[in-house]
């Protein structure tokens, strides 16, 4: 084109120095983020907002970490496959639309653009309700399905757009000259497309590369990808690990698109540049192939559990005594974690559940009974918890910790010391007050505050609680309770409800925080291992309880995430720091009411309605 | 169409081949799927996937309960101003780059597509190191004594939209700077030179030049925006909780899936009536002009 305006701007149009200035500032908010990033890469300090001297060992542990690794292998595996299907189905596309003339060919070209146009929510969730409907489990497979879905629309417009700006001249040629409709697409069509098609390749990986909505509705746990990786670290801690694997991204991307430049390039090499690239993307699928085929003959055993909820070291022994490999994934309320094991097939072999999760799940056959001959170490769990009332026969469920909930706060910013609940009600910490994301223990302790039993399930109770919560509302700076101790640490809150062992991993190292049990009592929890009736490998299941019961290893998984579990003999293992710490074994109780959670049933519906509200208001 | 080009197409079986694939994709993987989603949001709740069981509006009567609505509200609003201000901010920017040398050019797009290098949820959490309450900016104002006491950023509805506008930017844009890029310069010239002041210009000549790149960026922007989940969910409080966190809630936490599909059919429908009407009439100089000028 020659009439561009860049090219002949004699008029000096549109470079005027208001908007000059304007560009920077576009510029600089496009580009401080990134430059954040990867300045605070090298950061010492874990804390991600304080710097603290320079240093690499952030890169020494993400590339050592194995999960990334993991995460970033089926990121590749799922970018190769969508790349080449899209670009295979978007080029078939582009072609019947721009050479051919048929019935319903404007439909044709709108239903193009529907996937492009929807919001990307919608399609994940459709596609999740159509794998459970059909019964599909969800893996590779269906995620690669949900990633071709919305990116070879994009490739059919983007080929679209250059056939259309093709001479049909070459092809009339082609065609009078004799050769058949085949030898046109191959020898004539084809090679003049390449350079969109190239394009239409690695647009189609990097979309894939990105992608966080499909794939969180499609994937199951064994094939997280970057993306969810990256977003399951934002949720449950922040580390400058993620700012190193933004480093890496961009790196690699770089690398990438220097490589497809030079490929590209005018000259001699360009058609042996595009065979070249066409090699290694043959050789890279057929390594993913293989790999996945590898991946499958791999045994595993997945878990959804709480972050920071057993020990790393633990899983790495079992793995290397069993070859089995263990994979977790996170939840960060009872709530999430069924709807995570509920539907269709998830692929998730153990669930750590309370006592209210375990009786929806045993009430819904969503959960069998473990086979108590295979798990010898079950000898070691303490009587009492044997047979809990939302396990009457002890058998679908293993008690895994327990602990309770109190008040944890800043010393120093805080009038103490703090021995009531209803500081969590204090005006003078507006703003700076976190409460667990936690449904019901928000809502049995406003019961218990106002002297009613949640038990009771009467609305008019309810409703009072719900009043009190409500007031509360404006005060708190956040419903969360996984980065509960980063935001007190940044002094992003002042005094936050939480678990005991949580609690006790700040102040051991912070010793400004304070962790109480308030007078007026507080809420216990029992988490349980339990065994869904979907597990994809129950046998890895038995093997791994057995495994961990074993007493020097929970005493070896109790010093690491500082929850008691009932286990008497692991107790006596335990080193008298941590045996005699209050905070873990909370002695200071006595006296103090202790709730249980119980299932509310289907009065759960007007918690949830209620519950909603509260976090949306 | 002239007789030897008819020849060229091919027979219908080659039109088989090549439509079939595609077609047969999108109707398993897309238009089923969504047509299901709007069945099952006619089922009542409950643990088990069921349509067209027993049939209840149900849920679009409490899709449409105040509360509820007020959130989809919300969501239009946060989406109207984000794009708003990603246009006010592009606009500029892409004028100035389609106005550039063309070496320039090259380097300012390759700075505007630099973003997009990293994952968006690694971008966005860059917005918690800087909006934080010793974030970046804090440690900026209280250093400079503007404040004393740090302003509360993040998980702030405030939060929320520059993220958005941030998100967005790489998407609003390109396409502007395409449209001006593509301006024939003696048309400025013209205007120019019959007297016409830089305003006018700008008013008479480079804004409705660049109406059709404003138009896909604003589609590029809004839509996704409307829909979005992720960025209030790191960047926001609760009182920035829009209608996609409602229905990825319901999916994730809630157990309540018919619920989440009918707000979902319902933010489909919302979508493709208001994107429809958007590029038929909403932008006077778009289509009516695309279609004069060919």
């Amino acid at each position: 084109m020659s009439a561009q305006l860049g090219r002949r701007n004699d008029l000096g149009l549109g470079q005027g120095l208001a908007l000059k200035l304007l560009t920077a500032f576009c510029m600089l908010l496009l580009l401080a983020p990134l430059v954040v990033l990867v300045v605070y890469a090298f950061n010492d300090s874990r804390q991600v907002t304080v710097w603290q001297g320079f240093s690499l060992k952030w890169f020494a542990v993400t590339l050592q970490d194995r999960e990334i690794w993991f995460a970033f292998r089926n990121s590749l595996i799922i970018g190769g496959l969508n790349a080449v299907l899209a670009t295979i189905l978007g080029t078939m596309a582009a072609l019947a639309i721009a050479r051919h003339r048929f019935a319903g060919r404007q439909g044709f070209l709108n239903l193009l653009h529907y996937p492009v146009l929807l919001p990307e929510i919608i399609i994940g969730i459709a596609l999740l309700v159509l794998f459970v409907l059909l019964d599909v489990p969800r893996g590779f497979g269906t995620v690669v399905a949900g990633h071709v879905t919305f990116s070879f629309p994009l490739v059919a417009l983007l080929v679209l757009a250059r056939v259309g700006a093709m001479s049909r001249t070459l092809e009339e040629a082609s065609l009078d000259l004799g050769a058949s409709r085949w030898q046109t697409y191959r020898f004539v069509i084809l090679p003049a497309l390449a350079p969109a098609i190239v394009s239409g390749v690695l647009f189609c990986f990097t979309l894939s590369l990105d992608d966080f909505v499909i794939t969180l509705f499609t994937a199951s746990p064994d094939v997280t990808t970057l993306p969810l990786k990256v977003y399951s670290m934002v949720k449950f801690g922040l580390t400058p690990v993620i700012n190193v694997i933004s480093v890496l991204l961009i790196l690699f991307t770089l690398t990438v698109l220097l490589a497809i430049h030079w490929l590209q390039k005018e000259g001699p090499h360009q058609r042996w540049g595009i065979r070249l690239a066409g090699v290694m993307v043959a050789a890279l699928a057929v390594l993913m192939a293989t790999s996945i085929v590898a991946e499958r003959r791999q045994e595993t055993l997945v878990i959804a559990n709480w972050a920071d909820y057993i020990d790393p070291e633990l899983l790495r022994e079992f793995e290397s005594s069993t070859g089995v490999r263990v994979i977790m994934t996170h939840f960060s309320s009872d709530e999430e974690m069924l709807a995570k094991v509920s539907f269709g097939r998830p692929g998730i072999d153990l669930a750590m559940a309370t006592p209210v999760s375990m009786e929806i799940l045993r009430k819904s056959g969503l959960i069998v009974p473990f086979d108590g001959e295979r798990i010898p170490n079950l000898r070691y769990i303490d009587e009492d918890f044997r047979h809990l009332g939302s396990d009457p026969t002890g058998t679908y469920s293993v008690p895994y910790a327990y602990g309770l909930n109190g008040i944890l706060y800043n010393t120093r910013m805080v009038e103490g010391p703090i021995t009531s609940w209803w500081a969590m009600w204090d005006e003078r910490y507006a703003g700076r007050l976190i409460m667990l994301n936690d449904m019901m223990e928000a809502f049995w302790l406003a019961h218990h505050l106002l002297g009613y039993r949640l038990q009771d399930q009467r609305l008019d109770h309810l409703d009072e609680a719900y009043a009190l919560l409500k007031k509360q509302r404006p005060l708190l700076r956040k419903y969360e309770s996984d980065l509960v101790n980063d935001m007190l640490l940044s002094h992003e809150a002042v005094m936050a409800q939480a678990w005991n062992g949580q609690a006790h991993k700040l102040s051991s190292e912070h010793p400004e925080y304070r962790f109480v049990v308030p007078e007026e009592g507080a809420s216990l929890f029992i988490d349980s291992l339990v065994l869904l009736a979907s597990a994809p490998n129950p046998d890895a299941a038995h093997r791994f309880i057995d495994f961990l019961l074993a007493p020097e290893r929970s005493s070896q998984n109790m010093e690491a995430i500082l929850y008691p579990m009932p286990n008497a003999t692991a107790r006596a293992l335990l080193p008298p720091e941590i045996r005699d710490d209050t905070t873990i074994f909370p002695a200071g109780v006595d006296g103090k009411r202790l709730n249980i959670m119980s299932d509310p049933g289907d009065f759960r519906r007007q918690i949830q309605g209620r519950w909603e509200r509260l976090l949306a208001e | 169409m002239p007789e030897h080009r008819q020849a060229l197409l091919g027979g219908r079986a080659e039109i088989s081949i090549l439509t079939l694939p595609p077609f047969v994709w999108l109707l398993v993987f897309f238009l089923v799927p969504v047509l299901i989603l709007a069945a099952l949001s006619f089922s009542p709740a409950g643990m088990t996937v069921e349509v067209f069981r027993t049939p209840s509006l149900e849920h679009y009567r409490q899709s449409l309960d105040p509360f509820y609505l007020g959130i989809l509200l919300r969501s239009i609003g946060y989406a109207a101003s984000a794009t708003l201000i990603t246009l006010l901010i592009a606009f500029p920017a892409a004028y100035f780059i389609a106005s550039s040398p063309p070496r320039r050019q090259v380097w300012l797009l390759f700075l505007v597509f630099l973003p997009l290098w990293t994952n968006l949820l690694v971008r966005l959490y860059s917005f918690k190191i800087i909006l934080g309450d010793n974030g970046l900016v804090n440690q900026l104002l209280q250093a400079l004594s503007i404040v004393g006491e740090p302003l509360s950023l993040i998980y702030t509805p405030l939060a929320v939209v520059v993220g958005f506008v941030y998100w967005n930017l790489p998407y609003m844009i390109p396409p502007i700077y395409a449209a001006l890029e593509r301006m024939n310069p003696s048309l400025l010239e013209a205007s120019m030179d019959l007297g016409a002041s830089r305003a006018q210009t700008f008013r008479h000549v480079i804004v409705p030049a660049s109406l059709p790149g404003v138009t896909t960026g604003v589609i590029l922007c809004f839509v996704p925006t409307l829909g979005s989940f992720i960025v209030p969910d790191i960047l926001g409080g609760p009182e920035s909780m829009m209608v996609g966190n409602v229905i990825a809630a319901q999916f994730g936490q809630g157990l309540n899936w018919p619920f989440g599909s009918a707000l979902a059919t319902l933010l489909t429908l919302l979508v493709t009536v208001g994107v429809t009407l958007y590029i038929r009439y909403g932008e006077p100089g778009s289509t009516a002009a695309r279609e004069a000028r060919a």
